[in-house]
């Protein structure tokens, strides 16, 4: 009995210690993500323009959002966005760590790795910044193009150019990151697997396509995720090199929260879109959850 | 034991951290950046005495002040250096601290509202389209902090005056938008003298795409400065249609046949092939102005120092008159303003009054940014080929028109005249579009 209550006494003490260890991270976890979560979500439903209490109009945000032109305009791009840069950002990254994992497995696939990495850590506004360089119709790209005699192209100045360009960057940013992902999980595969399918006679790539695929799926699905919700995210790449132009061509919807937020004063009506990106986000992140699900079980 | 005691301690210290970083900034150190540096001693700095005033009020306190950097990147003195050195007489006669922080362009009404609405904002704040800010009660009403005494001695002193209440004091008034010419380009095309209306001007971008491998006219409508744009590309035009920005309401309403004509004028570039597909791109008009690479172009009067250092042969009119007969062009009047939160409104005041001062602007003038004089005892310090434009011709300058999400307004019709140059709308259509677009943003 004793002995019981002495554990007790323990276990109690240890879940205290426990609790001390975790305030820290829980208060700026609840302050900065779970609390502002929730003042976005209550913002959404009044007028408030940040110097001025905020006052209750109920449902008003949100019809005008969905009467707003542009809002479409930017929804349509955010999703033309994750079809485009979502699915080359996996397959570049993962094809990029299968073949390093393969063929580098030296100092030069480290190199690569390093090299890669770079653009995750540098800021994105100069790197969009330098881009930005590098497209100008005065630019580095045109100056190549002009040595092999071509005119060149209005990177930044045409609608379909321009939103490529963006694309170009996005993808360019968050490669290396998903590659260093991969890497590593193809890292942990066990060789054996691939030692008995070289026995067998299995091609690179059918060990790529029956081995390396199946093996890092739960890392796919977790590149995925972190792939769309940065898409979903897209605003300091547009930010620098087009301002959601020409016309609205680039515009996205984080970017056009900004805007009524920063520009126009109206945070009421940015946090309703704001919450309004959040359920699209949402909604295709359980698409893709029922879709890893049924594959899993259907397996 | 020892174990318990360390996880309390780690907990403590981690909690410490935090709520330390989440504490207000009073009590702080001053930042590096107020220190002497070694530029410093060569910025030139007034006497306190000389702002006008007899004995200065022993104020003491710290106050913020937040402008955008003007110095030019070649400068000796830069922003920081210079108004630390502006501040060093101020602070001693004022027993204060002013702690300047140069907060770059690129974003600058953005970072102004956050800051205003923070309560570690700035005290006095640069700003150019004080609109929206002021409807929402971010800045002090300036009426009672001046006398009248002191405000017959500012020049552009109404330029501040929004709904009949005094709010921002003009600070920087000009770099005009002006039509720049090269003469030799000119010259060899034929074009004997600027041109001074729509349709000489029309003319001779004809004559020099015929006459001349360099390219007549250029604009950009392209990259982020949507301002920048519209100060030199479409606000001149429409007020020289003889355009009103504003209706009676003080609504904007450019959807009339001055919009009109400016749109078509504009468009009428691309259509003659003066402009080409790249209209849309941000290009670097000055670079190619100074290369000889372009013949006009309507730029900013601050850019002229570079234009005579590259030997151009230039020459300018202040704006072209339109057809129905008016000369109109566009001017900054960028302003100080105080944070309606400022702790210490008084000291501010007595600082944004010293900025303001003959002796810091004609210091500012001459070593940062050369612009009008804004009070009748400052010296004239831009180039003397603008002197009669600034001192004789003021009539024809407008400045921002000041009215509810202006921002949006812009950047609407910005996106849409881009449209326009891609095809994808007519002029009116962008005149439509802007205004509906706009009544659908205002509710």
């Amino acid at each position: 009995m004793a002995a019981a209550k002495k554990t007790s006494r323990r276990t109690k003490r240890q879940a205290f210690y426990g609790m001390i260890y975790i305030l820290p991270a829980f208060l700026v976890i609840m302050t900065f993500c779970v609390l502002a979560i929730f003042m976005t979500i209550y913002f959404s439903f009044t007028d408030y323009n940040m110097i001025s209490p905020p006052k209750f109009a109920g449902l008003k945000n949100y019809f005008v959002a969905f009467n707003n032109k542009t809002f479409y305009a930017a929804l349509i791009n955010t999703v033309k966005y994750v079809i485009v840069t979502v699915p080359a950002q996996v397959l570049l990254s993962l094809g990029i760590a299968a073949f390093i994992a393969e063929k580098l497995r030296n100092k030069y696939g480290g190199f690569l790795r390093s090299a890669m990495f770079i653009p995750q850590i540098v800021s994105a506004v100069a790197a969009a910044s330098v881009w930005k360089l590098i497209f100008r119709t005065d630019g580095i790209l045109n100056s190549i193009m002009g040595t092999f005699g071509s005119k060149g192209l209005n990177w930044l100045g045409d609608k379909q150019l321009a939103f490529l360009c963006v694309s170009i960057v996005l993808i360019w940013k968050s490669v290396g990151y998903f590659l260093v992902i991969y890497y590593a999980g193809i890292m942990g595969v066990s060789k054996e697997l691939y030692e008995a399918a070289i026995v067998d006679g299995a091609t690179s790539m059918k060990r790529f396509w029956y081995i390396t695929i199946p093996s890092v799926k739960p890392i796919t699905y977790m590149v995925i995720t972190f792939s769309v919700i940065g898409s979903f995210q897209t605003f300091d790449v547009v930010y620098q090199m087009t301002a959601g132009g020409p016309g609205t061509s680039t515009m996205t919807l984080a970017y056009l929260i900004y805007q009524y937020a920063f520009s126009n004063h109206k945070m009421g009506f940015a946090s309703a879109l704001a919450v309004i990106l959040l359920v699209f986000a949402l909604l295709i992140h359980l698409v893709q959850d029922v879709f890893f699900k049924e594959k899993k079980e259907a397996r | 034991m020892r174990k318990k005691l360390i996880a309390v301690l780690m907990g403590l210290t981690m909690l410490a951290g935090l709520l330390a970083g989440c504490g207000d900034a009073e009590g702080k150190d001053t930042p590096d950046t107020q220190g002497e540096t070694e530029n410093d001693k060569d910025v030139e700095t007034p006497p306190a005495d000389d702002t006008g005033k007899e004995e200065a009020p022993a104020a003491g306190g710290e106050i913020t002040v937040w402008i955008p950097p003007y110095a030019s990147s070649d400068a000796e003195v830069n922003d920081q250096e210079f108004w630390d050195a502006q501040f060093d007489a101020f602070e001693e006669a004022n027993n204060c601290t002013v702690k300047v922080e140069i907060i770059p362009w690129d974003g600058y009404s953005q970072k102004i509202t956050t800051g205003v609405t923070s309560n570690d904002g700035p005290d006095i704040i640069y700003i150019d389209t004080p609109y929206d800010l002021v409807m929402a009660g971010a800045f002090e009403p300036l009426d009672s902090y001046f006398t009248e005494e002191e405000t017959s001695q500012y020049i552009y002193w109404d330029l501040g005056k929004i709904g009949g209440s005094q709010y921002v004091a003009p600070m920087l008034v000009g770099n005009a938008s002006v039509l720049y010419c090269n003469m030799d380009v000119l010259t060899e095309a034929g074009v004997e003298a600027v041109p001074q209306t729509w349709d000489e001007f029309m003319a001779a971008c004809k004559k020099i795409k015929e006459n001349t491998d360099v390219q007549p006219f250029l604009q950009s409508w392209g990259g982020s400065s949507i301002m920048g744009v519209l100060m030199t590309s479409f606000l001149p035009y429409y007020w020289q249609a003889g355009g009103e920005f504003l209706n009676a309401e003080g609504k904007p309403d450019i959807n009339n046949e001055y919009g009109l004509q400016t749109l078509e004028f504009l468009k009428s570039f691309l259509d003659e092939g003066i402009f080409d597909e790249t209209i849309t791109a941000e290009d670097d008009i000055k670079t190619k102005f100074r290369a000889g690479e372009l013949a006009m172009y309507v730029g900013d009067t601050g850019s002229v120092k570079k234009h005579i250092e590259e030997g151009i042969n230039w020459d300018f009119t202040p704006a072209l008159t339109g057809p129905t007969g008016v000369q109109a062009t566009w001017i900054a009047a960028d302003s100080l303003a105080i944070a309606s939160n400022s702790k210490n409104k008084e000291l501010a005041v007595e600082a944004m009054k010293y900025m303001l001062s003959a002796p810091v602007m004609d210091a500012f003038h001459e070593q940062m940014y050369a612009m009008c004089p804004i009070t009748t005892d400052a010296a004239y310090y831009d180039n003397e080929k603008f002197q009669t434009m600034y001192t004789e011709q003021a009539e024809i300058f407008h400045n921002w028109p000041q009215f509810e999400n202006a921002d949006s307004f812009y950047d609407i019709l910005f996106k849409n005249i881009q449209s326009m140059y891609m095809g994808d709308m007519t002029p009116q259509e962008v005149l439509d579009d802007t205004m509906s677009q706009y009544g659908d943003q205002v509710f």
